[in-house]
């Protein structure tokens, strides 16, 4: 009886679907099943056994690739903007401890990320444009035949797809899961899944080790390794922590339409507000720690000038030991540390730190020798892997009632991103790359 | 039974085949040729997949095309579509690199070399739309 009631939604709507198809059957004359709409004449190919994973696979990668080979040109713009109102401030603000504070710590800090913001909002243009035209709804139901072997729901594939643009609402968005165990293994690999704060860092990190053309491709690996290392996740849980049965995938697919302009730039504005929200507070206050330990004590940097003797580089080089194996440096260190606030403060600190123009923030970084594209490969993978930031811990405590769960995450994540940013230094270094 | 006329189908199915042949030997001219044509180059390994996607979707409605079956239609459409998706992009990238070029990031711009071919092979599938609207008159989404 306990196992009938857990199922028993389900079973009524099967139950459902049985009187209707059998009253079809005797009611309607078909033509040999030819097909009679747009709807159907597309599902016949996007639902295609065979073609229907290649043709996601193919319409991710392009969504990708838009978002940050498109938007280069404006994220140059922002970049120049940056650099004149640092060129405006040095010239016209004379107390060095003021400038230091609006050139470094503000500017530097904070608009190192704000530059990232045209790659986030084609992101979240391209999202919205694939869920506007119904595709979205089909992608669930291809990857659900793929998704059930490995452990996870295929409704999950909703509320990870959302993971895409930030985890929190993805985490969230698993409330539409009835299923108590596959809610809970949806909401623990929900923060594999690469969000836009991270979205930054692989672009600077990329775009400094890879060059232009090939960054795109470097980018879209992260993010395929976040998708096999949620299936991977999803599988471990499914057998330890929540063994059962899964319950089966029952999805409205809605008709195609083509996507509307307003209501796609309407989308994005939405989603974008929240990450022009999150930098305006604390992505803001976190660059103004960052500069305020990076030129303390004020005697002993020289105003700043001397970073090895600040706060900060203490705190990194106490820290460096641990990454030091990656090839990490100390200044790394003090990134991924602050990064815990909020993912895109790793290159707010890198631009505090390392107080160059955003323009050249990437040249910077493997000028002085920071990255190499293997140990920069490694480290995007570090970045996607390790510690959920704060608004997602937060989030999981909420949803999960619980501070065991986050707890659990933390330690997962962080081993997780040891041994896989481990895995592919060791690889790489086999096959003989530095 | 044929949804449409068999001799219109064996026309869209062979323009659909050349299509699917043409992606195909691109992407085949590329990965195992070393052959270097426009953007795409050896070790560009998503933009050669994508190309034999598109020529898998045009390649497996010939039959039904053949047929005079909407099917055929399906996969026709489905390949257009996806063609629109990828040579926009490359469209768009192409307007980005110029624009980087207007804002001095780059030394030059070619404009032949940044074209991908696989914006070319959209141009030439757009003579199928009229063709197919024809096909599909009177259907709705």
């Amino acid at each position: 009886m306990s196992e009938f009631s857990e199922d028993l939604s389900v079973v009524l709507a099967q139950k459902r679907y049985e009187r209707i198809s059998e009253i079809i059957g005797s009611t309607v004359k078909k033509d040999g099943g030819s097909v009679r709409t747009y709807t159907d004449m597309l599902d016949r190919v996007f639902l295609n056994k065979y073609l229907g994973i290649p043709i996601f696979l193919t319409l991710l990668w392009v969504m990708f690739q838009f978002s940050f080979t498109v938007s280069e040109p404006f994220v140059v713009l922002v970049e120049k903007l940056f650099e004149f109102l640092s060129h405006l401030v040095e010239q016209n603000v004379t107390d060095p401890y003021l400038t230091s504070f609006i050139s470094t710590g503000v500017i530097g800090g904070l608009g190192s990320v704000l530059v990232f913001v045209p790659p986030i909002f084609a992101l979240f243009l391209a999202l919205s444009i694939l869920e506007d035209s119904g595709y979205m709804a089909r992608a669930a139901f291809v990857m659900d035949r793929f998704m059930y072997r490995l452990g996870l729901h295929g409704r999950s594939f909703i509320p990870l797809m959302i993971g895409f643009g930030c985890n929190v609402p993805a985490i969230m968005a698993a409330r539409s899961l009835d299923n108590e165990k596959d809610r809970m293994i949806t909401i623990l690999v929900s923060p594999l899944m690469s969000c836009s704060a991270r979205l930054p860092v692989y672009v600077l990190i990329a775009g400094a080790v890879f060059g232009s053309a090939q960054a795109g491709t470097a980018i879209f690996f992260i993010y395929a390794l976040g998708i096999v290392l949620v299936v991977l996740a999803a599988q471990l849980f499914r057998k330890i922590l929540f063994k059962g049965e899964q319950s089966p995938f029952v999805l409205e697919l809605p008709t195609y339409a083509m996507p509307n302009a307003k209501s796609a730039l309407l989308h994005m504005w939405m989603r974008g507000k929240m990450f022009l929200k999150k930098a305006g507070t604390i992505i803001f206050g976190t660059a103004i720690i960052v500069w305020f330990l990076s030129v303390h004590p004020w005697e002993a940097t020289a105003g700043g000038q001397l970073i090895a003797e600040s706060y900060i580089a203490w705190m990194g080089h106490a820290l460096e030991p641990v990454f030091k194996p990656f090839g990490w440096d100390w200044m790394t260190a003090v990134a991924l540390l602050f990064g815990i606030v909020a993912k895109e403060v790793v290159v707010g600190t890198y631009g505090v730190l390392l107080g160059v123009d955003e323009g050249t923030l990437g040249d910077s970084l493997v000028a002085n020798g920071m990255f190499t594209p293997l140990t920069g490969l490694a480290f995007m993978a570090f970045v996607l892997i390790y510690v959920p930031c704060f608004a997602v811990l937060a989030t999981i405590v909420r949803e999960t009632n619980s501070l065991r769960w986050p707890a659990f995450e933390v330690i997962f994540q962080v081993a997780l991103a040891f041994l896989v940013s481990g895995l592919i230094i060791g690889v790489g270094r086999m096959m003989g790359m530095s | 039974m044929s949804d449409f006329s068999i001799e219109l189908g064996k026309k869209l199915g062979a323009y659909a085949l050349v299509l699917g042949l043409a992606h195909a030997i691109l992407g085949a001219a590329v990965f195992l040729g070393g052959v270097e044509v426009g953007t795409m180059s050896f070790g560009d390994l998503p933009r050669v997949a994508v190309l034999f996607v598109i020529a898998a979707v045009y390649i497996m409605g010939v039959g039904s095309l053949g047929k005079g079956r909407n099917e055929g239609i399906a996969f026709l459409m489905a390949g257009l579509l996806i063609s629109v998706a990828v040579g926009g992009l490359y469209l768009l990238e192409t307007g980005a690199q110029y624009m980087m070029y207007i804002l001095g990031e780059t030394d030059e711009f070619r404009i032949l070399e940044s074209i991908n071919p696989a914006t070319l092979l959209l141009v030439l599938a757009l003579p199928l739309l009229p063709m197919m609207k024809r096909v599909t008159h009177g259907m709705v989404w």
